[in-house]
Formats: structure tokens, C-alpha cells, sequence
């Protein structure tokens, strides 16, 4: 495709480009908050059973770092109670409801508190982790990379749904969540595009594979 | 080590987002269906009016192959407006998000529970008098790329600035309910103003949690003793004193 001459086909290649610059961005900023959430509280993600699948590729004599001989953790982890932003999505369970309620603890009272599609709000992150968890609510951020996408494969001329789908709706990512915003091992099914170079195919494959995302492909490296 | 940024996006990362946002164009060429990695691109055939995400639209626009359509929001008539709901009808809260595109049924779809930047907000056919999740980001882009396709961009520039300032004001006066804890709603706030006021307010938010965290375990230790049954179950948030 480079070396076709025709003026058209180049702007596409500029477009093509472009889209890829974007991914490598993407990928860049997802990587960034995941190493900087490992580093900040690698011992808690390494003890914490449930947390360690989120994390791939750590060796496993690293895994088991805790000393509570005296019955003290000497581990601390994120904050629980942090605060974190989060917007209502609409309920999960098939009651075609838009609000999503709240049990939420406060200083002064406790109190149960819908919250409307749409709206944002500020509340500690254990008031709303199973939600966030169940995909009623969005972490703020946690939007970076999800979409669904409709991808229209040249040959088989069909449209085939292809989901980045990290986690159950959403990729956690940069975001305040404190604890599970290291997200799990995704499932991604995505066509190879013919006309993304090699290298570049290359290129998303290895980033998303330190990413921990688990892929499923049928693209060929040869 | 990764950049120990603070938590939250970055503004770059911010803009990022809201270049996915969709607007429409009208192209001044032909150009076939691209098959990207986020989906195929519309058609374009000048002169029919088509969708496409922001940064397409804008690379499309700064090399003069094609003119962006405003989003209705963006005009100035629609931005008085807003700005008087700011300061006259509602001086305490935002004004309100643009209404879902998708109501949800009772059969779930997969446009439940998408939100911004894939809901359409900004396009041709997007609700006017409403500012979406990307407001501030999306108007400063467009002056900035394409003014020339923004009717009365002075008038719209002075407009987003007076709509900043008066909702800058309010994400600092609603420090003041994180007080008592619980949940602060911020209905119709932008991604923007979420990135910078993030570190304040969570940072003011968790400084009272801890300083009043005695006093919520008093309370919540005297509402135990006084109804066992009172259907009141906190056995399961213990407080972490920190």
C-alpha cells in the first residue's frame, strides 16, 4: 500500500496512521496507570489472592511476601473507603430501570440514595464497588478504552461484532478506584484489518500483552 | 517506575477522549469507507452531510478537505441560554446532561449502558440549550481548529468562559456538601472540570472521612445498640480507621 502512487490511497494511509498513533497513545496511558498502581502497592496486589489474577507474568516465588507472625499485616493496600467519582448507568437486572441505588455511609447519617442514568456522582469507593463491579455505574475513566465496535470484515463481507471488552463492561484504568482498578485479564477479539502494517500489528499485540489483556486473534505474523 | 502521576486523567488524556466524540462534516471529496480499527468510517460524498469521529474530522478539516458542522450546543444563542439556566434558574447546580439517546427497554441492548464519548452528543442532530460530557474540551477544539466554520466565534468564545467560570465556582462550593459523607451528586458536570477538581475534591473528601471517622463509628455503634432490628446492617463496612 506504501508504494502505491495514487494520491488518494495516501491520504487513507495518513488516516490509517493516524488511527494507530491514536491506539499506541491509548495503550501508552492504560500501561502508564497500571505500572503505576502496581508500584504503588505491589505487595498488596502479589498477597491479595482475588487481586493477584489481575496482574499476569509475575514469577511465582515473588507471590507470597507477607510476614504476620505477630498477627499485624505488614502490608497496607489502597485506601477502601478513597473517594472516587462514578456515573450511573441504568440497573442491571433487567428492570429496564434507569436508577441505581445507593446504600451510602456517611459521617452524620447513612443513606440510601438513587442515582439517575446519566448523573455523576462523588461517594466512597466501598459504598460503590459491587455496583461499579455489576457495570450499574461507570468509574469515571474507566471508559478509556471500552468500545463496541462494528467491524466490517473485507472478506467475508459481514458485519461481525468485535468487543474490547476488559472486564465485564469496562476497562478500569487510570482511575481513583483504589484497589480493583487493576483491571482482570481481558478477553479481546479483534479481526486483523488488512492493511495495518506488520510491524504495527506487532507492535499492539506486544503492548497488549503486557497489558496482561488476553487476546484471541486469527492474525497471522508471518 | 511509571510516572507517578496523581490519580485521574491527564487534560491530554481528557482531550483524547473527546476527540472520539462524533461530529458531522461536510467533505469536499470523495472518500471511501475506511476500515479503522475503531470501526469502518462513514462514506464521504460531497456534499451530503456525514458523522465521524472528532479527530478524523479535524485531520480532514486541517488539510481543507472538508467543513465542520457545529454542534447546536456550540451556537450562541443556545449557549445564553445555558448560561442563564447556570446563573438565573439554577445558581446551586449544574445545568443539566443532554437527555440519553437510548431510553432503555425492558429487553436489554447493548446501548444501555453506553456513555460519553460514544453517545452521539455533539453531532448536527445532537439536542441544542444542553452541554455534553465534553463540552469545554469540544468547544475549545473547534474554535480553535475551525472558527471558521463557528458563526460569531468571539461571541461564542466570551460564552464558554463565562460558562466556566460560573460552573468552576460551583465545583468549589460543592466541597461544602462533602461535609456530613455520603453522596455528592455533580449531575451535568464535564470531563474537564472532573480532571482538574478531581484531587481537591477526593482530597477533601477523604481528609473528612478520616477526621470524622470516630464520630461515625460512635454514631453507627449507638444506632446498633439502640434498634437490633432496626434493619440497619453495617456489619459488613467496617470502618477502617486510618
Amino acid at each position: 500500500m506504501t508504494g502505491d502512487e495514487d494520491p488518494k490511497t495516501n491520504f487513507s494511509l495518513i488516516i490509517i496512521q493516524t488511527e494507530v498513533e491514536r491506539w499506541k497513545f491509548l495503550m501508552r496511558s492504560y500501561l502508564r496507570s497500571r505500572i503505576a498502581k502496581i508500584d504503588k502497592h505491589a505487595l498488596y496486589y502479589l498477597s491479595t489472592p482475588s487481586l493477584r489474577f489481575r496482574m499476569t507474568a509475575f514469577p511465582e516465588k515473588m507471590r507470597d511476601l507477607n510476614d504476620n507472625v505477630m498477627g499485624q499485616d505488614m502490608i497496607g493496600g489502597p485506601d477502601e473507603q478513597g473517594g472516587v467519582f462514578v456515573r450511573g448507568l441504568g440497573a442491571r437486572d433487567g428492570s429496564g430501570e434507569g436508577t441505581v441505588v445507593v446504600r451510602s455511609h456517611g459521617r452524620d447519617k447513612d443513606l440510601e440514595i438513587g442515582v439517575k442514568r446519566r448523573e455523576v456522582v462523588v461517594a466512597r469507593w466501598a459504598d460503590v464497588r459491587e455496583q461499579v463491579e455489576d457495570g450499574e455505574w461507570s468509574l469515571f475513566e474507566g471508559r478509556l478504552m471500552r468500545c463496541d465496535v462494528v467491524y466490517k470484515n473485507e472478506h467475508e463481507r459481514q458485519l461481525r461484532r468485535c468487543h474490547y471488552q476488559f472486564s465485564k463492561t469496562q476497562i478500569p484504568d487510570t482511575s481513583s478506584d483504589p484497589t480493583t482498578n487493576l483491571c482482570p485479564p481481558h478477553k479481546l477479539t479483534l479481526p486483523r484489518p488488512k492493511h495495518i502494517p506488520n510491524k504495527h500489528a506487532i507492535m499492539i499485540l506486544e503492548v497488549l500483552a503486557i497489558c496482561g489483556v488476553e487476546y484471541k486473534t486469527r492474525w497471522s505474523m508471518t | 517506575m511509571a510516572l507517578p502521576l496523581p490519580p485521574g486523567l491527564t487534560p491530554a488524556e481528557v482531550a483524547f477522549l473527546c476527540e472520539m466524540e462524533m461530529v458531522t462534516v461536510v467533505p469536499r471529496l470523495r472518500l471511501d469507507s475506511l476500515n479503522l480499527l475503531g470501526g469502518p468510517t462513514h462514506v464521504l460524498n460531497p456534499p451530503r452531510r456525514a458523522p465521524l469521529p472528532l479527530w478524523l474530522a479535524l485531520l480532514l478539516k486541517r488539510q481543507q478537505r472538508a467543513n465542520i458542522v457545529p454542534p447546536p450546543w456550540l451556537l450562541p444563542n443556545s449557549l445564553e441560554k445555558i448560561l442563564r439556566q447556570e446563573t438565573e434558574i439554577t445558581p446551586d447546580t449544574f445545568s443539566p446532561p443532554p437527555p440519553h439517546p437510548y431510553p432503555i427497554n425492558i429487553t436489554p441492548s447493548a446501548t444501555d449502558h453506553i456513555s460519553p464519548p460514544f453517545l452521539p452528543s455533539s453531532t448536527a442532530e445532537s439536542p441544542p440549550d444542553y452541554l455534553p460530557y465534553h463540552w469545554l474540551e469540544l468547544g475549545e477544539i473547534l474554535l480553535e481548529a475551525c472558527s471558521d466554520d463557528i458563526p460569531d466565534p468571539g461571541r461564542v468564545r466570551t460564552l464558554l468562559r463565562d460558562l466556566r467560570e460560573v460552573r468552576m465556582a460551583k465545583m468549589r462550593a460543592s466541597t461544602k456538601e462533602l461535609e456530613g459523607g455520603g453522596v455528592n451528586s455533580l449531575i451535568g458536570v464535564g470531563a474537564m472540570e472532573l480532571a482538574e477538581g478531581r484531587q481537591f475534591i477526593v482530597g477533601v473528601m477523604d481528609g473528612l472521612r478520616k477526621l470524622g471517622a470516630s464520630r461515625e463509628q460512635a454514631r453507627r455503634d449507638r444506632e446498633e445498640e439502640e434498634g437490633e432490628d432496626g434493619g440497619d446492617d453495617n456489619s459488613d463496612d467496617e470502618m477502617e480507621l486510618a
